[in-house]
């Protein structure tokens, strides 16, 4: 089972068809949240559970960080079968969500708490395989296992499982990944999970979503995404978190040799 | 003379010590001696690296850069000690590589692999360290990419017997990124690399010891527009520190090395990622002539010798070798023409009499040359620092 977190800003129609999409897929689901981040009143999805509405978050939005951590809060105080949670940007399109072939897999190999679509840049990697544990993957739609998301998040409250001081989310992923392998958690990247982010609205779309036209919100990605992350681990040029991320999936991958058999399942 | 180059001096001087060897393109007078006197200071070898349009044999009319012919280029270098750490590496050689314009009409097959050999043979007899063998343009004039592999085979055993034919150790460098800004999957490098291999043992030919493949860089107008340069991800393009390392490793178990063109106007960050990710080798060339021409027009204005530096730009708008560095649809103005293709020019006599014609004071020449000197080894020095060339002596 999954529960499900959407992340919506003014796409209310965009949100509703993923909602009802998710049926499509097969998927038993025991909660969908869908977290309004500001919305106008006129584009709130009909399925908003969370519904923000501050004039500085009317203005400006929550953003992914806060928004999620929102969104799982949410999740963590319901009752839920699940030990699951995906998390989805309002703008993604599901190709694939096989989740139940997953499911064994992460049944088999407990150290696995996160799964990711494919990397679009996985077919430059040598290592070709369905499913393989990986130490980079792309920003976007997450499945994070309900324990791991309670372990990282109950010594400080929900608020931190993604860093709300990190505004806009940039190097979410590869932080997402360090929590993980540094704690001899893995992450698995499966070919029955194709998720993908519809990137028109935010560049052509902008106003609607209401947010900076794709070449400042790109430069201010870049300038406070690299600002948090110098303040937070002082790391100054952030390739040097993936390079951390991969010497730590190495080790893991050395004290857990099993894991790379999943390479030929 | 300086000591020849091999694979073995290029392991334990570059190699072992993860620094990226620097090729620079030979791109006017000035840069080939601010690059030999950058080679001294830091006392490690630099290589140059004509194409055969900056300089070709003489029998094929020479290049544009200062009027050189391999032959007289070659004697300059190698007759000076001021050129003892300078590596000579032929870029981009193959049929149709040669200078634009010589020939009113496009060569055939025939006459361009004849020039191409002509070419090689002249580099093989003047000594040059490594040549790289790229019949990559004949992909654009209908050859299949087997075919052009076949041309490549060619051109390497022809090499390979003018050399033994001389007792000189053939060192080359294979492969293109010319083509494409976008890398090849993994799959892709595998199998072409493999491909390859396995046909050069079948003719008892050696190994290449560089390997070009596309890391994601590719200069356009006077950027580096590739995702290399890119700090966000470019859709359709491999994260570098995904992409960049596995290409490496997997050369590296074949004993081959890396060589990245077009590392020019790179900035500092992606130029710092060469040593962690361990790219062997990278070129730059269009970007020190670009430093030049600006250092001269920068000098001219501060002299308020704005007449002079609009005549240089009619001058280089109207030849029009700005052409194929234009991004499609770009709009620029003809400054930013002048910059990019000036250094085209420099070898010509009425250009270089157009930027002395000011009437600038006594001495004036003089602090213009040693100005646009600083500027042109600033630009070099900022790759060797990165690369790990050490401390200056």
């Amino acid at each position: 089972m999954l529960d499900v977190v959407i992340l919506n800003r003014n796409l209310g129609n965009v949100a509703d068809e993923l909602v009802t999409s998710l049926v499509n897929f097969n998927i038993p689901t025991s909660n969908v949240v869908v977290v309004d981040s500001g919305s106008d009143s006129d584009k709130v999805s009909e399925f908003t559970t969370v519904r923000v509405m501050s004039p500085e978050i009317m203005e400006s939005g929550l953003r992914v960080s806060k928004g999620f951590n929102l969104g799982l809060s949410e999740i963590l105080n319901r009752k839920s079968q699940s030990d699951w949670i995906m998390l989805l940007p309002v703008d993604s399109v599901i190709q694939e969500l096989n989740f139940l072939q997953v499911q064994p897999l992460v049944n088999r190999f407990p150290k696995i708490q996160v799964v990711v679509p494919k990397s679009s840049s996985e077919k430059f990697e040598s290592r070709q395989a369905p499913n393989k544990i990986v130490w980079y993957f792309d920003e976007g739609p997450l499945i994070i296992r309900r324990d791991f998301v309670i372990k990282l998040s109950r010594s400080f409250g929900i608020d931190l499982f993604f860093d709300s001081g990190n505004y806009r989310g940039m190097y979410n992923a590869a932080e997402l990944a360090f929590k993980a392998y540094i704690n001899s958690y893995a992450v698995l990247a499966s070919d029955h999970i194709k998720i993908s982010e519809d990137s028109s609205f935010q560049i052509s779309q902008s106003e609607l979503v209401k947010t900076e036209n794709v070449s400042v919100n790109s430069r201010l990605l870049l300038e406070e995404g690299k600002e948090w992350l110098r303040s937070k681990y002082g790391i100054l040029d952030p390739i040097s978190l993936n390079l951390v991320n991969k010497l730590l999936w190495r080790d893991f991958l050395q004290a857990f040799p099993e894991y790379e058999t999943l390479i030929s399942l | 003379m300086p000591p020849q180059f091999s694979k073995e001096l290029f392991e334990s001087r570059f190699m072992q010590k993860r620094i990226t060897m620097l090729g620079v393109g030979p791109m006017s007078l000035r840069v080939v001696q601010e690059t030999g006197k950058l080679a001294n200071r830091y006392k490690k070898p630099i290589a140059l690296i004509p194409s055969r349009r900056q300089i070709d044999s003489a029998e094929l009319g020479g290049g544009y850069v200062n009027n050189w012919s391999t032959e007289n280029f070659v004697q300059y270098i190698r007759s000076s000690s001021d050129y003892r750490n300078i590596v000579l590496s032929r870029d981009h050689s193959g049929p149709w590589q040669g200078r634009i314009g010589v020939h009113s009409e496009e060569l055939t097959f025939e006459n361009a692999l004849y020039e191409a050999k002509k070419s090689l043979l002249t580099d093989i007899e003047m000594g040059f360290d490594i040549l790289h063998i790229d019949p990559s343009l004949a992909l654009s004039r209908g050859f299949s990419e087997e075919q052009v592999e076949e041309i490549s085979l060619e051109l390497i055993e022809f090499c390979f017997t003018e050399c033994n034919k001389r007792k000189m150790n053939f060192i080359y460098e294979y492969g293109a990124d010319e083509q494409s800004s976008i890398p090849e999957t993994m799959e892709d490098v595998i199998f072409k690399t493999e491909r390859f291999l396995a046909k050069l043992s079948r003719r008892q030919l050696p190994k290449p010891v560089f390997i070009v493949i596309q890391t994601g860089t590719k200069v356009m107008e006077m950027r580096n527009i590739g995702s290399f340069n890119s700090q966000l991800r470019v859709e359709g393009f491999p994260a570098p520190v995904q992409y960049v390392p596995e290409v490496i490793n997997y050369l590296s178990s074949k004993n081959l090395y890396l060589k990245e063109h077009n590392a020019d106007y790179l900035s500092d960050q992606a130029l710092s990622f060469h040593r962690r990710f361990g790219i062997h080798a990278a070129n730059v060339a269009p970007e020190f002539g670009v430093v030049e021409t600006r250092a001269i027009i920068e000098f001219l204005l501060n002299k308020e010798q704005y007449r002079v530096v609009e005549q240089m730009e009619e001058y280089v708008f109207q030849r029009k070798r700005w052409q194929k560095w234009l991004i499609p649809d770009s709009r620029i103005t003809r400054m930013e023409c002048l910059q990019i293709a000036g250094h085209y020019h420099f070898g010509e006599e009425d250009f270089q009499a157009l930027i002395q014609s000011g009437n600038l004071k006594v001495g004036s020449q003089e602090e213009m040359d040693l100005f646009v000197r600083e500027s042109i080894s600033k630009a070099i020095e900022r790759y060797l620092v990165h690369f790990g060339y050490g401390v200056a002596c």
